[in-house]
């Protein structure tokens, strides 16, 4: 019993060694950029009290429900993707044209000394799953 | 006690996760059968299966010449726990977004 279950969760692992996650958003490009890195609109979805600025090497501080993560921004790509590390995970941001807005991709994993050279590879094998706003 | 870093760290290669998934639909299994079911060579089996039980992950049975391994899912467990909370904040985070983005 203990072996089939395992195995179930092994499959499932294999699919989605990160979490990711992905959102269309009903607004323009620009727009949507805005709304994820200003910390003014940050603070409207992403945890009540955000510092954040959008360039490389800066730090940055998200307090959500009580809980603060500390980190560093990694990479900015203007209106296209921002990578950052929080906590024990990096996470990266991409934007990506949709019909009917703009489509929010984000990928969750946990930050390890190897990271740069596994994480591609776990990138390339992680399952989107989508969120459709009603 | 290995955390959920080296859980990941240890399933990136995909053929560790296909040894893995041996030991897992068949218990006790040895080295020298799974090399010789895998298109690869004893030694590398041997690495594979030392690096998923420095993750805790499989548990070696020593029985005679021979070592059998069997999958230990705990870590496991933790591994798909911290994926399950991470994604849970996300669906929040991201229906908080969307609907910031319709209200904007």
């Amino acid at each position: 019993m203990v072996a089939s279950i395992a195995t179930d969760q092994l499959q499932e692992r294999a699919k989605m060694p990160v979490v990711n996650r992905e959102v269309v958003l009903p607004v323009t490009r620009e727009r949507a950029w805005e709304l994820i890195t200003e910390p003014a609109e940050l603070e409207e979805w992403l945890g009540e009290d955000v510092e954040f600025d959008a360039s490389e090497d800066a730090p940055l501080r998200v307090t959500e429900d009580g809980l603060t993560r500390e980190g560093v921004v990694e990479e900015v790509a203007d209106l296209e993707r921002i990578v950052f590390r929080w906590g024990d995970s990096r996470v990266e941001w991409a934007l990506h044209d949709a019909p009917g807005g703009t489509r929010f991709v984000v990928t969750e994993h946990r930050y390890a000394a190897d990271t740069v050279t596994w994480g591609p590879k776990l990138l390339a094998l992680s399952a989107a799953s989508s969120l459709c706003p009603a | 006690m290995p955390g959920v870093d080296d859980v990941f760290t240890a399933l990136a290669d995909p053929t560790r996760r296909e040894v893995l998934r041996s030991v897992a639909q068949r218990p006790e299994l040895t080295a020298s059968r799974l090399a010789g079911e895998l298109p690869i060579t004893r030694q590398a089996v041997a690495k594979h299966l030392a690096a998923l039980q420095r993750a805790g992950l499989v548990e070696p049975r020593r029985e005679g010449r021979e070592t059998r391994y069997t999958l230990t899912p705990a870590p496991l467990v933790d591994a798909m726990g911290w994926m399950a909370d991470v994604g849970a904040a996300w669906d929040a985070r991201l229906a908080r977004l969307a609907e910031r983005a319709r209200a904007s």
